[in-house]
């Protein structure tokens, strides 16, 4: 995706929401991995030397538990492990977990006996269980709980002896070991429990429990990351990584509009590109990456004009999704349904999608009104709303197109006294843990008036049932079949309409790497090559 | 000016300093008034933002709760009002960071760039357009009269941010010779400032060129030119003290342009100023640090307007029993 | 009173006057271009502007002037077609600011005086902040959008506008007429409509169109940040912000709305410039390029101007002479070629006081200031031999040298001293500049001819700024001026007109005693024959630019004149004694 104008990051990348944050990092399609091309060792041969790089936007905590944005998420992985981790291949491998059991009740871990606060304490299972049920509580307010560990409550149980930390849900939620790799789960050493304020402001040296401690911090100027020594246990990725960690890592905030040239000018050492800036780093000269941050499709809201599943139908006859991708961002990739390419239970089979008509849509569609809301980070200057008024108006509906700030849309489109306001909007979704339910939620379910999540209102009974299944399942095998059932349901009945992911194009100069991990930007694969 | 407040007793100083200060108390109280409701009328639910698009309603109304949004408005106006004379503008709701440390850190980045441009500004302004007004005095030079209207005219007409990205494809990314953003060194400092001088330059030096052509006109100068001085002499020392009155009544409006103006150069060049900290804020609804950052732009402007009439009236004391009513 | 406004007093600008000043048509003629565009726009370019094709992105081509965007809409056409909404939303910002600031800046003056002043010191407050903060919060709140833009922006300008009304109406509001008309309850608006407005509409038509060009930078600097203009509506700044983002892969993009709203702000700027050139009588009449100010030899024949360059030399050679001002065939013109010093002769003896008197406008001020190799901007002279204070000015003088021989008084004592400076300064340059005096030395001196000239407390005074002093102080303060430098020429230019009756007695004895004390000639210039004839030897009379007769005390005395205009000058100066 692209946001809205490079020159404006607080706007395009600085703001809050952790939605802005996903629009400001972009992809290509274009760029090989020169990183990962042989087998080198992965021990660490020691850290040295200093990589700067941007990020967003400040971050607004820097306690994992509390992580709402972006940079938030990027800083967290560095600094705190999460019991598991995603992987390319295996989907999910262990992280602070050597070994982990999925069932209905939720997931058993087995701590690994090697592990070290950046202080020295030993990260036994009582530590694990103890960062996991702060986590948990609903004291603590953790914005990704139900990203993490789904709809229920948590009960975290610890076996000393076997070395095991217990996860339970009161509600099933298939996806909990793909959730417990959000970075948000990072855990937190007994000190930082201790502080939980102290955390927030990174003030905590002891809380560290990743490969980097924070150790230097000017909000919205700079921060900077040391090396935890002793850190060797890097998860077992398939893709295996060159080069060694860098000493010190510095990151400026708020920067992704200059960051591309300040990467040209040496002045850092690597960052996200838009489509737009991929052409000014050859691909001999350049290490490229290239991930997603989430995805984007439109949701009918079914209390107003598109109650109708025909007017749905003719809405999607003229909405082309390649165009769309050619004016948001040409690099994207597209979509089969709510998902990218780097969520497993993604449905990508195109049959479902709706064939372009324009001529038999616009018999429908001529002189119906129609509110379009969309949100000014959705392409250069909110030109993804814009193609979805010009295609329409063409179709010779009137359409009122409300392209706002992500306050100002979210606030109409999540506010439920608000229903009768808008007929249809670009969803875009945030979704670090590579999460199915992070973007289906938006379709199936109850609707928001009854607490649910899901935008159409009317409820799509047969793809929620699927859905509800999916949750469900006791392994994530059994789970994508219902997933992907649920998705092409609403699809059938035409509540969403399948664009692009939003994507994230990494650029580093020659020496240094970073890596997307099962196609989500990882930090802590910052490499230095000598 | 010293033997001015020697005889400050029953002299206008004294009037003229106490009605200054009232009417920077006065200017206080509506600005903290103002900073207040101006932020609840901004629409958008801060609780909604702050939490994010994938969070439980249950978190965005435990989210209203801890940012204390379920408050009475009074009761919220109370709190800030007691804040600020308790030097507390509260907590960031983005980011729990005390509001005093955001100003405290942004501010002198915005003032730097903000000061730095405007002396750029009016040292090149004033050597431009009294060398002007001296080339072109009683109708000589009429090309460079015409050559300058239209250039400068030109040169004023293109926003800031044009030449800041235009700066940076030169310097920057073309040429390699200065940073492309960020406030790393003091070399970052050259382009932002660069950029918001280099159109004020001109607009500051039209106006330096008109009064100069009248101060040219002044019968006291025409005294000077009697005296047989230099022509540098005569308009460094007799014609520009002449202009400082006028030129420093317009340094307030032009610097309160430039504290504006670096709102948005500071975008271009990812400058951590004031500017790109108020512009996320609003979209953030980030209402203590919208409220913390308009205060403090606010008490610069009301400060630097004092400042400006004190040294005005120090330079031309007729100012002080003349400007009573309107300044 | 200067010699600017007497060299303009020739009748000739009724002409002039109709004829737009060419700053003004070329403003008015830009102005009318991207108007033009701005209407004709949309009828003709609104296809390709607007409408989506394939050709995303396309550089410059036939087809694309400056390429196409993302959505393969022409650039060109866009730029062109967006003049419409960028030049109606900087209209309506323009008349919300005007509008609202005029009527609050002229009704502060019906408010109690209390009101009034917390008014404008809140105003003076709000002036001073940052206009694009008030529009960024005003945009915040109301939500962005093209016209809350233009409200926002228009808004945040009234402060301005309320500050300037307030300080032109001032003025106005305290003429007398304004007063009356308020004592016999003329209705508010009547006295706003027939008097104030009228009074302040042309600085406020300067202003307006400057600050057009003023808002439309900002309402394009508020597109640029996000919270103006919203898509699928654009204005410059949209596309100015689309097009900088664009700015390493597709930088002609930048080309058209750049162009364009460096015109649009150009025509407003030049047509401000332009009212205000056509209003201000020093830049109304010129036009034409000739050089002024500038003292000449009279271009006469080869062997007669060597001649009279020779007598010139031995005037001022020759101290037996003792001949301190030679005048031959002195011309003044003005920049429009009227001659306003027609071609005079007269001579200045050593000691002394010779009187030039005549009417405003016959040219004794610009004969003097020429004389003094100081010929005021507006006009040119030439003249046949000038000798001054036994320099031949016509040739390269020293200025130390004429800075010491030759010393000024003006009429006006008031705007002839330099408001900003101490009288110690600016009394003492010459002598420091010139003489090489040390300040605190040229001080003591000063102080003692203070007190030489009984001005009170001296040491007090000199340290004081002109505003504080009284005229008659003041005049005595220069001919002190003269003293310290040990003038041998003084030129007086109506030293006591502005001076009151009865400090003028005392001035002008001062001003003999000193002039007596160096022992220095004296060129005295005045319309009034009773002060001349007390104090001359010998009295020029000046009329339209000419001597038309020259009398010695004696005969001006005895009455003894011929030419008619003397008499009536005398008899004018008999009927004011009269009175």
């Amino acid at each position: 995706m692209t946001h809205r104008s490079r020159w404006t990051p607080l706007l395009g990348c600085g703001a809050a929401v952790a939605l802005i944050a996903s629009a400001c990092t972009t992809d290509d399609g274009g760029a090989g991995d020169d990183a990962n091309g042989n087998e080198a060792s992965q021990e660490n041969p020691g850290a040295s030397g200093a990589i700067n790089g941007p990020l967003n936007d400040d971050p607004t905590t820097f306690n994992p538990a509390l992580a709402s944005s972006l940079s938030d998420y990027q800083l967290a992985r560095l600094g705190f492990d999460t019991v598991l981790r995603a992987d390319e291949e295996e989907g999910v491998i262990g992280g602070l977990a050597s070994d982990f059991e999925q069932s209905e009740d939720g997931v058993e871990l087995t701590i690994r006996d090697d592990a070290y606060c950046a202080d020295g304490t030993e990260i036994t299972p009582s530590v694990v269980a103890d960062s996991l049920s702060y986590l948990s509580d609903p004291d603590t307010g953790a914005p990704q709980y139900a990203q993490i560990f789904g709809s229920g409550d948590v009960t975290v149980t610890v076996d000393d002896d076997a070395g095991t930390v217990m996860v339970e849900l009161s509600e099933p939620y298939s996806e909990i070991t793909q959730g417990l790799t959000h970075p948000a789960s990072g855990i937190i050493c007994p000190e930082g429990l201790d502080d939980p304020e102290g955390v927030d402001q990174g003030q905590v040296p002891a809380a560290f429990s990743g490969p980097y401690s924070m150790t230097e911090s000017t909000s919205g100027v700079e921060y900077e990351f040391t090396f935890n020594e002793d850190y060797d246990r890097w998860p077992q990725w398939s893709q295996e990584l060159e080069g060694h960690p860098a000493e010190t890592l510095t990151f400026v905030p708020g920067v992704l509009d200059t960051s591309p040239n300040q990467v040209l000018t040496g002045e850092m050492d690597w960052t996200p590109v838009e489509h737009f800036d991929v052409d000014r780093f050859p691909e001999e000269e350049w290490n490229y990456s290239q991930g997603a941050v989430g995805a984007y499709y439109v949701i009918f809201n079914t209390s107003g004009v598109f109650s109708d599943v025909e007017m749905r139908e003719a809405a999607a006859q003229v909405i082309d999704r390649e165009a769309f991708q050619q004016v948001v961002d040409p690099t994207s990739e597209l979509i089969a349904a709510t998902a990218d390419a780097g969520v497993q239970c993604a449905n990508t089979d195109e049959s479902f999608l709706i064939d372009q008509d324009p001529d038999a849509a616009a018999e429908l569609l001529e002189g119906e009104a129609v509110n379009i809301v969309s949100t000014n980070v959705i392409g250069a200057n909110g030109s993804g709303g814009e193609y979805m008024q010009d295609v329409l108006a063409s179709a010779g509906t009137e359409v009122d197109l409300n392209n706002a700030d992500v306050g100002t849309w979210l606030d109409v489109v999540m506010s439920p006294e608000e229903a009768n306001n808008w007929d249809m909007t670009i969803w875009s979704t945030v979704n670090v843990a590579g999460l199915t339910v992070n973007g289906l939620n938006r379709v199936v379910g109850p609707a928001l008036d009854e607490g649910g999540t899901s935008f159409t209102y009317e409820e799509n009974t047969d793809a929620t049932d699927a859905y509800n299944q999916a949750l469900q399942a006791e392994d994530i095998d059994e789970a994508c079949g219902y997933f992907q059932e649920a998705e092409q349901l609403a699809l059938e009945d035409i509540f969403i309409v399948p664009l692009t992911d939003d994507p994230n194009v990494v650029v580093s100069r020659e020496g240094v790497t970073v890596e997307h991990i099962a196609g989500r930007e990882d930090l802590s694969t910052l490499r230095l090559h000598d | 000016m010293v033997e001015k407040l020697q005889g400050l007793k029953g002299s206008p100083w004294l009037y003229f300093l106490s009605q200054k200060l009232l009417e920077l108390i006065v200017a206080f109280v509506v600005l903290v008034a103002i900073t207040f409701l101006i932020v609840l009328l901004i629409p958008g639910d801060p609780a909604r933002v702050i939490a994010g698009p994938d969070a439980s309603q249950e978190h965005i109304e435990f989210t209203r709760q801890r940012l204390d949004l379920d408050l009475p408005v009074w009761q919220q106006f109370w709190n800030y009002l007691s804040g600020i004379f308790t030097g507390d503008l509260g907590q960031s709701f983005r980011t729990n960071e005390e509001v005093w440390n955001i100003v405290a850190i942004r501010l002198p980045f915005t003032v730097t760039i903000a000061l730095g441009a405007i002396v750029v500004a009016f040292i090149g302004a004033i050597i431009l357009g009294m060398t002007v007004a001296g080339l072109t005095r009683g109708n000589r030079n009429r090309w460079l009269d015409v050559t300058f209207s239209w250039a400068s005219a030109t040169l004023q007409a293109f926003p800031t941010y044009v030449y800041g990205a235009i700066l940076v494809a030169i310097f920057a990314v073309a040429l390699g010779w200065l940073p492309a953003g960020g406030a790393s060194n003091v070399q970052s400092y050259i382009l932002p400032i660069a950029a918001l001088s280099f159109g004020a330059v001109f607009s500051v030096a039209r106006i330096v060129r008109r009064e100069t052509a009248n101060v040219l006109e002044m019968d006291y100068m025409r005294t000077a030119r009697g005296w047989r001085i230099s022509r540098l002499k005569q308009y460094v020392k007799y014609a520009l003290p002449n202009l400082m009155a006028s030129t420093l009544t317009l340094s307030g409006l032009i610097f309160a342009n430039m504290i504006g103006g670096a709102v948005v150069i500071e975008s271009v060049f990812a400058w951590p100023g004031l500017g790109n900290g108020v512009v996320g804020a609003i979209l953030d609804r980030d209402y203590p640090v919208i409220r913390g950052i308009i205060l403090t732009i606010g008490v610069f402007a009301i400060m630097t307007n004092t400042m400006i009439d004190i040294v005005l009236a120090a330079f031309d004391p007729r100012t002080l029993t003349a400007g009573k009513a309107f300044s | 009173m200067t010699m600017a406004n007497e060299a303009q007093a020739a009748p000739t600008q009724k002409k002039q006057k109709r004829r737009l000043h060419p700053i003004l048509l070329a403003g008015l003629i830009i102005m009318t271009v991207v108007v033009l565009i701005g209407i004709f726009a949309p009828m003709w370019f609104s296809e390709s502007a607007n409408v989506q094709s394939n050709d995303r992105r396309m550089p410059i081509s036939a087809d694309h002037p400056l390429g196409t965007d993302e959505f393969g809409r022409d650039l060109f056409s866009r730029a062109l077609v967006a003049t419409r909404l960028t030049l109606l939303l900087t209209v309506a910002a323009s008349a919300i600011s005007v509008v609202i600031g005029v009527t609050i800046g002229t009704l502060v003056w019906f408010m109690p005086p209390r009101v009034r002043q917390l008014i404008v010191g809140a105003n003076s407050v709000a002036v001073a902040f940052p206009n694009l903060v008030i529009a960024l919060i005003i945009a915040a709140i109301l939500g962005p959008g093209a016209w809350t833009a233009a409200f926002a922006v228009g808004i945040a300008s009234v402060p301005a506008f309320v500050r300037l009304t307030v300080n032109m109406s001032s003025p106005i509001m305290a003429r007398d007429y304004v007063t009356t008309a308020h004592l016999l309850r003329v209705s508010k608006y009547k006295l706003i409509g027939r008097h104030v407005l009228p009074n302040m509409a042309e600085p406020l038509l300067i202003l307006t169109a400057s600050n057009f060009a003023v808002t439309l930078v900002e309402l394009s600097g508020l597109s640029f940040i996000g919270l103006g203009v919203q898509s699928p509506d654009y204005d410059y700044g949209l596309l100015l912000s689309d097009a900088l983002t664009m700015i390493y892969a597709q930088p002609t993009q930048v080309i058209g709305p750049a162009v364009m709203i460096v015109l649009a702000g150009l025509g407003a700027m030049l047509i401000g410039d332009g009212l205000a050139a056509s209003s201000n009588p020093r830049t109304r009449g010129q036009r034409r390029a000739m050089r002024t100010g500038t003292l000449r030899p009279a271009p006469a024949a080869a062997n007669e101007q060597a001649k009279e360059q020779e007598a010139a030399r031995e005037a001022a050679e020759d101290p037996e002479d003792e001949i301190d001002v030679r005048v031959r065939d002195l011309r003044v013109t003005a920049a429009n070629g009227t001659e306003l010093v027609k071609g005079i002769d007269f001579d200045v003896r050593r000691r002394e006081i010779v009187g030039l008197v005549g009417e405003s406008g016959s040219g004794k001020s610009l004969t003097a200031m020429t004389l003094c190799g100081l010929t005021p901007e507006g006009v040119t002279a030439t003249a046949g031999t000038l000798v001054a204070a036994g320099h031949n000015m016509l040739e390269p003088v020293s200025s130390r040298e004429l800075a010491q021989d030759i010393a000024l008084v003006y009429q006006d004592p008031m705007s002839t001293f330099n408001p900003a400076l101490k009288l110690n300064t600016q009394l003492t340059e010459v002598a420091r500049t010139h003489l090489g005096m040390r300040p605190s030395r040229a001080r003591r001196k000063l102080i003692e001819r203070f007190e030489q000239l009984k001005i009170t407390s001296p040491e007090h005074r000199i340290g004081q700024h002109p505003h504080e002093l009284s005229g008659g102080m003041l005049q005595r303060a220069m001919i002190a001026s003269s003293l310290l430098a040990e003038a041998k020429l003084i030129v007086a230019d109506e030293p006591t007109t502005a001076l009151d009756v009865t400090v003028q007695a005392e001035v002008l004895r001062q001003f003999v005693s000193a002039t007596q004390e160096l022992d220095a000639s004296v060129l005295f210039i005045s319309h009034d024959l009773g002060v001349v004839e007390a104090l001359c030897d010998r009295v020029l009379v000046m009329y339209r630019g000419e001597i038309v007769e020259e009398l010695t005390a004696e005969q001006l005395g005895s009455r003894r004149v011929e030419h008619p205009y003397t008499r009536k000058l005398l008899d004018a100066a008999e009927y004011v004694e009269a009175l």
